[in-house]
C-alpha cells in the first residue's frame, strides 16, 4: 500500500516525463516525415551524426535531471511539511518502510523513462538511417553508410550509457528526496539539491585550482564511460567499472541517511 | 484497581526555553470518556504528540496499553487510534484513504466506515483538500472509527465546527464507540461539550495537571461557600481560592464544604450560600490568572 501511495505522489510527474518522450518521438516523426531531404543533407557525416546524439543526450540529461529531483521531492517529508505528518506517522508502519518504498518507486519511475528515451534514441536512429539507406533523399545526395554505423550501436554501449545516466539521476533523486525528508518542503528539497551540485563545482573548481595534483582523484558526477559515442573504437574508459561500483555502494546512503533523519523527526 | 489505558508520570517536554510539559502526571482508566481540558497552548496538543510516539519527551514517562510509545510505537498505532490535526493526504478521496488505512489495520471494517459515510453524509468521492472544514473532521473520525481502535484519542474535534455537526459527531463517539466499553481520550478547550460527554476530566495549565477525577465526583466535591465575619481563615487543605470583599469571603473549596461551614459557623461566621460548582466555573478557578500555582488535586 505504501508503493500505492508512492505511485500515486509521483504519477503525475512521470507523467509529464513520459509527455516529453512522446513529444520528442512526435517530433522525430514529423521531421522524418515531413523533412527527411532536409535531415539526410544537415546529418551527413558521422562527426555530425555524433555530434547529433550528444546533443541528445545533454538535453535529455538535463530535462530527465529536473524529472528526477522532482520525484525526489514527493513523499512523507512533503506530507509533514503540508500538515499530513501526524496522520501519515500514526499508521502502524515503520518510518523506514515510507522512505525505502518512495525510493523503490522513485528509482522505478526513472528507470522506466531512462529506458523508453533510450529505446526513443533508437527508433529516432533507426528511422533515420532507413530514410536515409533506401535513398529517399529528393536532393540527390548520395546515402550515407555511417548511418547504419550509428543505428547498430552496439546493446552493451547503450546499456552502459543508461546505466550511468541512471547513476546520475539517481544521486539527483536522492538528494532532493533527502532535502525534502530533511526540511520538510519540496522547495528546499530541490534548493538542497541544487546547492549540492553548485558547491560540488564550486569545491572541485578550487580544488583544481589550488591543489592540481588532488585533481585527477576529483570524481566527475557525470560519468563519461566510454572514450567516444558510438561511431569508431568504443571503449570504456580507465575505471569505468569500480566508478560504477562505487557511486552504486553510496546510493543506499542517501535513503539510509533520510531513514535516519524521519526516524528522529517530531511532528 | 482500576486498569489504566493511558498513563504518565512527570513528563516534561520542552521546544527551547519553552516548557509545553512541565511533569505531567496523568492517568486515563480503561473504558472511560476522558475530557481533556485547558487553555490554548496549555499542553493538550504536545501531550497527545508524545502518547502517539510523535513526540519525544526530555524527561518523564508514558505508557498506552502499558507500552511505550516510541519503543512499541506500532503495537500502541495499531490498537490506538489518534486523529491530531485534521489535515489527511489532500490528493487522496475519502475512497482512496479508506483503500489506504485500510491495510494497516487488522480490525478494520469496510461496513463502518460506510455506515459513517453515509451517516455523517461525507463525500467520499471528493477530494480531501476540496472537502469543507468540517467534513474533512467527519473523514479524519470516520476513519478512526473503522479502524476498530480500542482507544480514540482526538485532539480538539469540534474545533471550529457548527452545533449540528458536533452534535453528530459527538453522537457517534458516546452512542457507537464509547458505549461499547470503549476508551475515548477528547482535548477540548469547550467545557460544555466536554462535560455533555465526560466521566473523567483532566485539567491542565502550563503542561501541569491541575486536577483530575470523576466528573461526578467533581460536582459533588467542588462547591462555593460565601461567608461573612473577621478572621476568617484563608489557608486551608480544602481551600483552592479564597476572595476577601467588605468583610464577605468567597471560597473555593475542593471539598468538604458542609465540614467547612460548620467551622466556620463555630468561628462567629455568618454563612450566607453554599452552592455547588458546575465544570465552567471549576475549570475557571483552577486556570484563572490568579490560581496558576493552584495545587495538583487527583480525586479518583
Amino acid at each position: 500500500m505504501l508503493l500505492w501511495k508512492s505511485w500515486r505522489d509521483l504519477r503525475i510527474t512521470f507523467f509529464v516525463g513520459l509527455g516529453w518522450l512522446a513529444l520528442q518521438l512526435l517530433a522525430a516523426i514529423w521531421v522524418l516525415l515531413r523533412g527527411a531531404h532536409t535531415l539526410s543533407t544537415t546529418i551527413a557525416t558521422p562527426d555530425q551524426a555524433v555530434d547529433s546524439v550528444g546533443l541528445f543526450i545533454v538535453v535529455q540529461t538535463v530535462v530527465f535531471a529536473l524529472i528526477s529531483s522532482a520525484l525526489g521531492t514527493h513523499g512523507v517529508g512533503r506530507d509533514i511539511g503540508a500538515g499530513s505528518g501526524s496522520f501519515v506517522l500514526t499508521r502502524p508502519v515503520r518510518r523506514a518502510f515510507y522512505v525505502w518504498s518512495e525510493w523503490g518507486a522513485g528509482l522505478i519511475a526513472i528507470a522506466a523513462l531512462l529506458f523508453l528515451s533510450v529505446l526513443d534514441l533508437w527508433i529516432m536512429i533507426r528511422s533515420h538511417a532507413f530514410r536515409i539507406v533506401f535513398g529517399t533523399s529528393t536532393n540527390g545526395a548520395p546515402p550515407t553508410p555511417h548511418a547504419w554505423t550509428l543505428a547498430s550501436l552496439p546493446v552493451r554501449v547503450a546499456a552502459m550509457d543508461a546505466l550511468c545516466a541512471f547513476l546520475l539521476l539517481a544521486l539527483v533523486f536522492a538528494l532532493a528526496h533527502l532535502g525534502t525528508v530533511a526540511f520538510h518542503h519540496s522547495t528546499a528539497g530541490l534548493l538542497f539539491c541544487l546547492g549540492f551540485f553548485i558547491g560540488w563545482l564550486i569545491v572541485t573548481g578550487l580544488i583544481r585550482h589550488n591543489v592540481p595534483w588532488l585533481a585527477p582523484h576529483i570524481p566527475d558526477l557525470l560519468l563519461h564511460p566510454f572514450g567516444s559515442i558510438g561511431i569508431g573504437p568504443v571503449r570504456p574508459v580507465p575505471h569505468v567499472f569500480s566508478s560504477i561500483l562505487e557511486r552504486l555502494a553510496i546510493l543506499p546512503l542517501f535513503p539510509l541517511a533520510a531513514q535516519l533523519l524521519l526516524g528522529r523527526t517530531e511532528v | 484497581m482500576t486498569e489504566l489505558v493511558v498513563e504518565t508520570h512527570s513528563l516534561v517536554k520542552r521546544y527551547g526555553r519553552v516548557a509545553a510539559l512541565d511533569g505531567l502526571s496523568l492517568a486515563v482508566p480503561r473504558g472511560s470518556v476522558y475530557g481533556f481540558l485547558g487553555r490554548n497552548g496549555a499542553g493538550k496538543t504536545t501531550a497527545i504528540r508524545v502518547l502517539a510516539g510523535l513526540a519525544r519527551p526530555q524527561s518523564g514517562e508514558a505508557r498506552v496499553f502499558g507500552l511505550h510509545p516510541e519503543r512499541d510505537r506500532l503495537a500502541i498505532l495499531t490498537r490506538a487510534g489518534f486523529v491530531i490535526e485534521k489535515m489527511l493526504l489532500n490528493s487522496m478521496t475519502g475512497n482512496d484513504l479508506v483503500r489506504y488505512n485500510r491495510s494497516f489495520f487488522p480490525s478494520w471494517s469496510d461496513a463502518v466506515a460506510r455506515k459513517y459515510a453515509e451517516a455523517l453524509e461525507v463525500p467520499m468521492n471528493r477530494k480531501f483538500r476540496k472537502l469543507s472544514h468540517g467534513n474533512k473532521t467527519k473523514l479524519c473520525l470516520l476513519l478512526a472509527l473503522a479502524q476498530g481502535a480500542e482507544l480514540l484519542v482526538l485532539d480538539e474535534p469540534t474545533l471550529g465546527l457548527d452545533p449540528v455537526i458536533t452534535d453528530q459527531l459527538l453522537r457517534v463517539l458516546i452512542d457507537d464507540f464509547a458505549a461499547s466499553g470503549r476508551t475515548l481520550f477528547i482535548s477540548s478547550h469547550h467545557l460544555s461539550e466536554v462535560e455533555k460527554i465526560a466521566d473523567w476530566v483532566g485539567i491542565i495549565h502550563n503542561g501541569r495537571l491541575l486536577l483530575e477525577a470523576q466528573l461526578d465526583d467533581i460536582r459533588a466535591n467542588y462547591a462555593r461557600v460565601r461567608a461573612s465575619g473577621s478572621g476568617l481563615p484563608r489557608n486551608a487543605p480544602e481551600i483552592v481560592t479564597v476572595s476577601d470583599t467588605e468583610g464577605v469571603c468567597d471560597y473555593v473549596l475542593r471539598s468538604g464544604a458542609e465540614a467547612f461551614s460548620a467551622e466556620l459557623r463555630r468561628q462567629g461566621a455568618v454563612i450566607l450560600d453554599i452552592s455547588p460548582m458546575n465544570l465552567s466555573e471549576i475549570f475557571l478557578t483552577l486556570v484563572g490568572k490568579e490560581n496558576r500555582d493552584a495545587a495538583v488535586e487527583v480525586m479518583a
